[in-house]
């Protein structure tokens, strides 16, 4: 994808990122703030959940693999907190996706790592869009 | 039978023995007769009995001859048929007896002696058994004399084992005897001893087949927790290997793209050799962690409907970054309807992007194409370059697990290409290589076919990668 400046994108919204890795929410963190994302880095499930209640964001970027539970955790959550209509689910992995879990947990895409940021912006944007807040 | 039919003969003579004292003498021959033919249990001797009868008859009305030459010749033919009947009673190989109503031996044949010994006229319990008193439990002589037959196996105490059949007998002077044929049947017990032997070892073989089959299944059972607990294990290293890698790798290429901040030629290509090592290195994780199942023969394991179309779009989507940092072209000729086809997507994604990454790897210059035949029953794919191409010598080798070509310049297992074969092959599909490509006389060309489903299209239009859908979506 072609080189990215700081820019506007769909300010405003607020993102939350679920990862353990430093490194790659530091690198999806700093794609985002450029597109004027309000972001939020959580490293652990259960943080996400407190700061699921508290921040309610419009999209979680999840890793399905967490240091305290399994990432899929999440939008299981969402689904019994009928959060799940306003709030859009990536979740990313190393691993192949798990179509059943997939299927199960309807996110809105599934991007395996490591991937491009231009592509994932891409990604964030129309899953924003889907949202409608 | 024989008996029957010797006493009919009788009743049918006894008008013709009046008045003929010598004709006792015949009437005792063929009551003798009648004796050896029940003891042999054979109707030549009744039929002896018969003849010798049809003589009396002949002789009956014969009244003007002289008597003593007459009994001369009577003689004669008694001794001849006697001699005859001695002659089948040697030859039999059973053992004949006759025991009369005081259990005293009246007949012994010749194998019966040589068997037992000869016991005429002694006690058949003493002479048989060696016993003083009749034998208790198992002795036949009373119910057979009775009338009854019997057929029944006594074991001797030398180990001999004999089928005894025994029937009622009237001696010549009418008392009520027993005849028994003796057979020697120890050979035949012993073989059937070793073959229950045999049956018993084969039982006995059976069972520890059965319990080694058990303990077999047991193992598999055994082997089959440590297949799942080595799959775990390997899930987590894949995971544990791969996280850092490709963190590192979307920052590094966050950077290249400016995320974080101007990049100059020089920083760029550095990130760019960079990020090549890391996606070698991401790949030979793949490779390695393919090679249990490889070996298991389970590299395709689950088989779907899919949409050939859709998976060259994620295989071009999966490379395009690579192509793009080496300013190379990368098209792609897909038919306007996707064809379909039965198989696994991500195995499947796995050849095209093996193939599309090794084209990149080894072209500097041009660009490489992909391109997607539907024909009526196979889906034709092709990926050509513009590359250094494939040494001649080189080329029966390259689908060989580990094979590393001279010309190799990036890390890696030499498995890619084994790989992919072998998943098209459990896709019933075929692979092979060219090189040049036979089109631009450059370069290499992979190609491998997959069986099509019925009813996929087969027109082919023009698209180039930027076209393609991104990846992974939902």
């Amino acid at each position: 994808m072609s080189q990215e400046p700081k820019g506007t994108g769909m300010g405003g919204k607020k993102i939350l990122i679920v990862d353990d890795d430093h490194l790659l929410t530091r690198t999806i963190d700093l794609g985002l703030r450029n597109r004027g994302y309000e972001v939020k880095v959580i490293y652990s499930a259960a943080a996400a959940v407190k700061s699921l209640i508290q921040e309610k964001p419009d999209l979680i970027v999840l890793d399905i693999r967490l240091p305290d539970c399994d990432g899929w955790f999440i939008p299981e959550l969402l689904r019994e907190l009928e959060m799940a209509q306003g709030v859009a689910v990536i979740v990313m992995s190393v691993l192949d996706p798990d179509r059943e879990m997939i299927k199960l947990n309807k996110p809105y895409a599934f991007i395996q790592k490591p991937f491009d940021m231009g592509e994932f912006l891409h990604l964030v944007e129309r899953s924003l869009a889907t949202t409608g807040k | 039978m024989a008996k029957d039919r010797v006493l009919c003969n009788l009743r049918l003579r006894p008008r013709l023995l009046a008045g003929r004292p010598s004709q006792l003498i015949l009437l005792l021959g063929i009551a003798a007769l009648l004796g050896y033919a029940l003891a042999s249990g054979d109707a030549a001797c009744g039929l002896s009995a018969m003849t010798l009868a049809l003589v009396g008859s002949m002789v009956g009305p014969f009244t003007g001859g002289n008597e003593a030459e007459w009994a001369r010749h009577l003689e004669k033919l008694l001794k001849s048929e006697r001699d005859r009947m001695m002659g089948i009673l040697d030859s039999l190989d059973e053992g004949v007896i006759m025991i009369g109503p005081d259990r005293v031996i009246r007949f012994m044949n010749p194998s019966m002696i040589r068997q037992f010994g000869d016991g005429i006229g002694s006690r058949c319990h003493k002479h048989l058994h060696g016993l003083e008193e009749p034998c208790r439990g198992f002795c036949r002589l009373p119910d057979v004399i009775k009338g009854a037959t019997e057929r029944w196996e006594r074991r001797f105490a030398d180990g001999t084992v004999y089928e005894i059949v025994s029937s009622p007998f009237a001696d010549s002077d009418q008392t009520p005897c027993m005849l028994a044929a003796y057979r020697n049947v120890t050979r035949e017990k012993l073989i059937e001893v070793e073959l229950m032997e045999l049956n018993q070892i084969k039982s006995d073989l059976l069972l520890e087949k059965t319990r080694e089959l058990e303990r077999i299944s047991n193992d598999v059972d055994k082997l089959r927790e440590e297949k799942r607990r080595i799959i775990r294990f390997l899930s987590a290293t894949t995971h544990d290997l791969r996280a850092p890698l490709s963190a590192t790798q979307s920052c590094l290429w966050a950077i290249m793209d400016g995320y974080a901040g101007p990049v100059n030629d020089e920083q760029k290509d550095l990130l760019q050799r960079s990020t090549r090592r890391i996606d070698g290195l991401l790949t030979l994780i793949s490779d390695l962690l393919d090679i249990p199942r490889m070996e298991a023969g389970q590299l395709v394991q689950e088989m779907k409907d899919l949409s050939f179309n859709e998976i060259v779009d994620r295989s071009i989507d999966s490379v395009e970054r690579l192509a793009r940092e080496k300013n190379l072209a990368l098209d792609a000729y897909l038919p306007e309807v996707s064809p379909q086809i039965r198989g696994s997507s991500r195995r499947l994604q796995q050849v095209l992007v093996n193939l599309l990454s090794n084209a990149i790897n080894y072209t500097e210059q041009g660009g490489i194409s992909v391109r997607v035949l539907a024909a009526e029953d196979e889906v034709r794919v092709e990926v050509s370059d513009s590359g250094v191409g494939v040494p001649p010598q080189e080329l029966p080798k390259l689908f060989q697990d580990f094979f590393r070509g001279s010309n190799v310049k990036s890390d890696g297992t030499g498995l890619g290409l084994s790989l992919s074969r072998r998943i098209v092959e459990a896709h019933s599909g075929k692979m092979w290589a060219e090189s040049p490509c036979p089109e631009t006389g450059q370069g290499s060309k992979f190609t491998f076919t997959l069986p099509k489903k019925v009813g996929s299209g087969a027109a082919v239009g023009p698209r180039t990668a930027s076209d393609a859908a991104p990846a992974n979506q939902g």
